[in-house]
């Protein structure tokens, strides 16, 4: 049979990109279908309006919503569309997906991580299974990750730090901001293990990209110098290669099965909105957690009534967020002589602290030992919009007129807020899962994905334990108005799971190197396999994965 | 009472009609404008140290707001029809125009509406888009001459779009 490419990959985020680039790179013709449009540096400003405030990057919710399922106060699921509810699970439409909007606070995932039942056992009410693949399959991909996407930083010796073949990170620490020393005293003075935080952004030019600027707002905003490491780094090296073919503005919509049950084709729509058939000798579908389950549920053939490769009934099923929540705490002018607060409130430069000392909380008040987590600290974002509507309110009244400016200008030049950030575990639970909306369909009439975002009350223990020290650092540097938020809300830049992997078929969508167990020629390499998800964020082990599957993939075509 | 802040009609909506670009047409008349001027200038006053609504160009700002295809319908017509019951609320406790109300009239007004859930609604959205005007990119003709920046002494990122390069004229802005 004639096909289109070798490979065809639907969505280009971080889980598309290595195996783009891997691809392409051994001389195998890929084509990569991404729904958004494609934009480069140039195209990148630091527009708050454009791009935090408005739908440019993603698309608007009255025409492709997701229904939310959650729970209400009287304990009944209910069902809504986010163009009512407006809480949107869109995170960066275009070539390079969400991973050109990613902060990129790249951690690593511990060998404790990949076998969580063995280690913690079963926790009633969660789904916690042990991956099927271990820490050092995943290592050399780390590795490669720090290399080609660029991740900066510096190896410090702590409690939990995990193995690593190489010595260092490949790009230095970027430059710190005035508040990490302070962090660092007040850490080191309570016993803890500051550490810097990685970061997915290079402190030197390297290929065709320049360093970091410093510009300040990093994070929600695409990168002008092509320091973040989004997916891009990658994919402008595939397509260099002229092996790679990107087609921006394709919505892939439906995936074509054979009586055999093997992909013949995708279909999807153009920019003019026409149907286009594309077939390849392998597909690969990485289009984040939520969406790639949606589109494997709308494919139903032949061979799969109930959604491609879902004759376990398993996908969508096992949805993750990360757990934990976020804390903050202020400094005012007053607690520092004028050069000090000046400098305190610079806005480009970045903290680059976090706390691994409680990655496996043993503290007998909370019983055994259990799996902990990751502290980030970090500035409040510069959005000066956004900083601004914090103090539109008082007493539950609306703010105008002489007392509101009053506060603005108190808030802007008299305030510095230090923000933290938990990441924890987020348990596989039966109330956490994609399916197709019943009722609700997208601008094109295709059914949206429903997503119920229900959390397992484990998951709010360790957040709260680690909010506890986090607030400890914040006190001893005697910070104000200290606050935290531990919630089971789900944050949904930080998503996972819904095709899990595994070794049994009847519990998992995928096998051990991400091929769906009922299709042959179809691998997942989203985060959409993560059966649990590590105390970190997930992008890093994403890339690495991706990295891990494009071997195996370049073997059989 | 004022029984139209229960509810939002669509017919308050009636003039607005599809330019075929990014804005829908929807131009205020000019007492509308009157009215909307008045009130972003109370809730947002020049002062000694600091711009004001008009220094900022927040009624411009409004205009290009609810000319926005993307705008949410409902949010469109809390915005447009919230003039009115401005108005109409003015007429009902002073029997005048807002823009011939004294300061603590205007506060009087603005403080009844904000006691419906959909007077509360246009007033946050109001001092989002005064926010907005005050800090956001010189590019949308708002904070003239970097004035909100200035006052409050913030750093605004770099590169800053042009005017070819701001809110829908690219992604899914277009």
């Amino acid at each position: 049979m004639v096909t289109d490419c070798d490979v065809c990959i639907i969505g280009s985020g971080a889980g598309a990109g290595p195996v783009v680039y891997t691809l392409a790179n051994l001389g195998k013709k890929v084509i990569v279908l991404e729904k958004g449009g494609w934009f480069t540096e140039k195209d990148f400003y630091k527009d708050e309006i454009a791009v935090c405030r408005r739908d440019t990057f993603t698309p608007p919710l009255e025409k492709e919503p997701h229904v939310i399922e959650d729970i209400d106060s009287d304990g009944k699921w209910v069902a809504e569309s986010n163009a009512i509810n407006r809480r949107n699970f869109w995170n960066g439409n275009m070539v390079g997906g969400s991973s050109n909007l990613m902060s990129g606070f790249f951690h690593r995932m511990k060998p404790v991580d990949f076998r969580l039942k063995s280690e913690f056992g079963a926790v009633e009410g969660a789904n916690v299974v042990d991956w099927p693949v271990g820490y050092d399959d995943l290592e050399r991909y780390y590795v490669l990750t720090e290399a080609l996407v660029g991740i900066s930083g510096k190896v410090v010796s702590h409690p939990f730090l995990e193995p690593r073949s190489t010595n260092d990170f490949p790009f230095s620490p970027l430059a710190e901001h005035a508040i990490s020393k302070y962090i660092d005293k007040a850490s080191e003075s309570l016993g803890y293990n500051i550490i810097p935080t990685p970061r997915a952004i290079i402190s030197r030019p390297v290929r065709n990209r320049l360093a970091c600027s410093y510009s300040g707002y990093c994070g929600s905003y695409g990168c002008s110098t092509g320091a973040k490491g989004s997916s891009r780094a990658l994919l402008d090296l595939a397509v260099k290669s002229n092996n790679c073919e990107i087609r921006p503005n394709s919505r892939a919509y439906k995936i074509e099965t054979d009586s055999s049950g093997k992909i013949q084709f995708v279909k999807y729509f153009n920019q003019a909105g026409k149907t286009i058939k594309i077939n390849a000798k392998i597909y690969v579908i990485a289009c984040q957690a939520v969406e790639t389950s949606r589109i494997l549920l709308l494919s139903s053939g032949a061979k799969f009534p109930n959604g491609l490769a879902n004759n376990s009934g398993q996908v969508g099923k096992n949805l993750l967020f990360s757990a934990g929540g976020i804390g903050s705490g202020i400094f005012t002018s007053d607690q520092f002589s004028r050069e000090e607060f000046s400098n305190l409130r610079d806005i480009h430069l970045f903290v680059n602290r976090a706390l691994q000392d409680w990655y496996v909380i043993d503290d007998p008040k909370l019983g055994p030992q259990m799996k902990g987590g990751t502290i980030d600290f970090l500035m409040a974002h510069a959005n000066p919009i956004r900083r601004a509507q914090k103090v539109k309110r008082k007493e539950g009244k609306l703010l105008w007129g002489r007392e509101l400016k009053e506060r603005l200008k108190e808030e802007f030049t008299n305030k510095i807020r230090l923000n933290f950030e938990i990441f924890c575990d987020w348990m596989p639970n039966n109330d956490c899962f994609v399916e197709l909306s019943k009722s609700i369909k997208d601008k094109d009439g295709i059914p949206v994905a429903k997503i119920r975002v229900g959390y397992h009350p484990h998951d709010l223990i360790p957040g709260k334990y680690l909010a506890e020290k986090a607030e400890n650092v914040m006190r001893k540097m005697n910070t104000k108005e200290i606050r935290s938020s531990i919630s089971g809300s789900p944050p949904a830049n930080l998503m996972a799971g819904g095709c899990r992997f595994g070794n049994n078929p009847e519990e998992s969508v995928l096998d051990k190197n991400c091929r769906a167990h009922e299709v042959e020629n179809l691998f997942v390499t989203d985060g959409s396999f993560m059966p649990t998800g590590g105390s970190v964020p997930y992008t890093w082990t994403i890339y690495a994965n991706s990295f891990r599957v494009a071997n195996v993939i370049a073997s059989e075509v | 009472m004022l029984t139209s802040l229960y509810f939002v009609p669509l017919a308050s909506c009636k003039r607005i009609f599809s330019s075929g670009n990014n804005q829908v047409n929807y131009k205020l008349n000019n007492s509308e404008k009157d009215t909307l001027h008045a009130v972003l200038l109370h809730m947002f006053p020049k002062t000694d140290d600091a711009p004001g609504a008009n220094e900022i160009n927040a009624a411009e700002h409004f205009q290009f707001v609810i000319s926005d295809k993307n705008l949410q319908p409902l949010k469109r017509r809390i915005l447009i029809k919230g003039i009115v019951w401005i108005e109409e609320t003015a007429e009902e406790l002073y029997q005048e125009k807002f823009i011939e109300l004294t300061d603590k009239e205007k506060e009087s007004v603005l403080r009844d509406l904000e006691s419906y859930r959909n007077g509360r609604r246009w007033l946050s959205y109001s001092l989002n888009y005064i926010l907005e005007a005050l800090l956001g990119s010189t590019a949308y003709n708002i904070n003239t001459d970097r004035v909100g920046w200035k006052w409050l002494e913030h750093i605004p990122g770099q590169p800053q779009p042009g005017l070819s390069n701001i809110y829908g004229t690219y992604g899914y802005g277009l």
